[in-house]
């Protein structure tokens, strides 16, 4: 998943959709719907910055910065 | 990294059976390995309200749509009203798939905090609450116009809080010192929720809009609601049965002042959307979109 402005604070915008989707998806792993997903986003612009996005889904590999991993 | 992905800095994303990208913000694709892609489109705001956007942003809208347009294998929307724009752009009905935002993603008020930003707002009492960017689209001065009308005929002057970033666009600033107005800027989420929960009414009246997120999450903590009829997480094409919000006409300032009016002093409406809207919202859930998604990305793997 690409995720834009996944961080960005606008009350209703792309980010709080993603992040809605996100937990849908961890709970659907939980009930064993199990999708390898990465996420590939900006990285996270400083430390404290606020609540990681991904920080509680398993089933969400991120992936941030320039390169995009080749999963093995 | 949108940027990257327009001028080509940053190529296609290699090894995966389905690369989703959740915006019109897409990474390009590389189709000959057999890659899909699909690209949820939130709306095509652009075109129903250009005056809304940038003519860059236009531009950027464009292309991005014709990108997907043209090779995406699969694109997914939020609401009938996007299906409905996305089809008479030519794209097949078969390669749309509808999917609804939740409301379960709002997090528990912090009452606490929530005091003391309203404290700190001089709020001590009642108050009614938009949420929004401040941007053309949203329509935020003609709710400030709507509530200068409302004001005087409400029981007392319950100010107007608005919630937001800002924008871009006419200031809308300037209108704080209209009585009664209240701009608060960015508040954290558990303070969003605590202002939700402890508004008297709730008001979103964008010109256009792809879904909604804001009515839902007000609703979620039932709070009588009133919305423009261009807000289809609310109100949809083709949506059946009684609106679970108030429902006015976005270019009228008459009409939403006496939304209002009616959503924060009517005991029987406020009751009814109470009950209505906060069962509406709880009935839109994050694990069934994600469940939409597992079962579109089954059928294209």
């Amino acid at each position: 998943m690409a995720v834009q402005q996944l961080r960005r604070a606008v009350p209703g915008g792309i980010g709080a959709y993603a992040r809605g989707l996100l937990t849908g998806l961890a709970q659907a792993s939980e009930a064993g719907e199990t999708t390898d997903i990465t996420l590939y986003a900006s990285r996270p612009r400083r430390r404290g910055a606020g609540e990681e996005p991904t920080r509680c889904h398993d089933s969400v590999t991120p992936s941030w910065g320039r390169a995009c991993p080749v999963p093995s | 990294m949108t940027r990257a992905w327009d001028h080509g800095w940053l190529g296609p994303v290699p090894g995966f059976d389905i690369i989703h990208s959740v915006s019109l913000a897409a990474p390009p694709a590389r189709a000959r390995r057999g890659e899909r892609t699909v690209v949820t489109v939130h709306d095509l705001s652009w075109r129903r309200y250009p005056e809304g956007s940038t003519p860059r942003g236009r531009r950027w809208h464009e292309a991005a749509l014709a990108r997907a347009r043209d090779s995406a294998a699969a694109l997914v929307v939020t609401s009938n009203l996007v299906a409905v724009d996305l089809r008479a752009q030519g794209v097949a009905a078969d390669r749309i798939t509808i999917v609804h935002g939740g409301s379960d993603h709002v997090v528990a008020a912090d009452t606490v905090r929530t005091d003391t930003v309203l404290d700190q707002l001089g709020v001590h009492g009642e108050f009614l609450l938009t949420v929004g960017t401040l941007e053309p689209r949203k329509n935020i001065g003609r709710l400030i116009s709507a509530y200068g009308l409302a004001r005087p005929t409400l029981p007392e002057p319950w100010p107007m809080v608005i919630v937001g970033p800002d924008g871009w666009g006419p200031a809308l600033r300037d209108r704080g010192s209209q009585a009664g107005v209240i701009f608060a800027g960015e508040v954290a989420d558990p303070v969003l929720s605590g202002l939700y929960r402890r508004a008297r009414a709730f008001a979103y009246v964008p010109l256009t809009e792809g879904y909604g997120l804001p009515p839902l999450e007000a609703m979620r903590f039932g709070t009588p609601t009133v919305v423009s009829a261009e807000v289809p997480s609310v109100h949809d094409l083709e949506q059946s049965g009684v609106p679970p919000a108030r429902i006015v006409n976005a270019m009228s300032v008459e009409d939403i002042a006496v939304g209002l009016v009616a959503v924060a002093t009517d005991d029987v409406i406020r009751a009814d959307l109470s009950a209505r809207g906060e069962s509406y919202a709880r009935a839109r859930t994050w694990r069934a979109a994600a469940q939409a998604h597992i079962d579109l990305w089954g059928s294209l793997a």
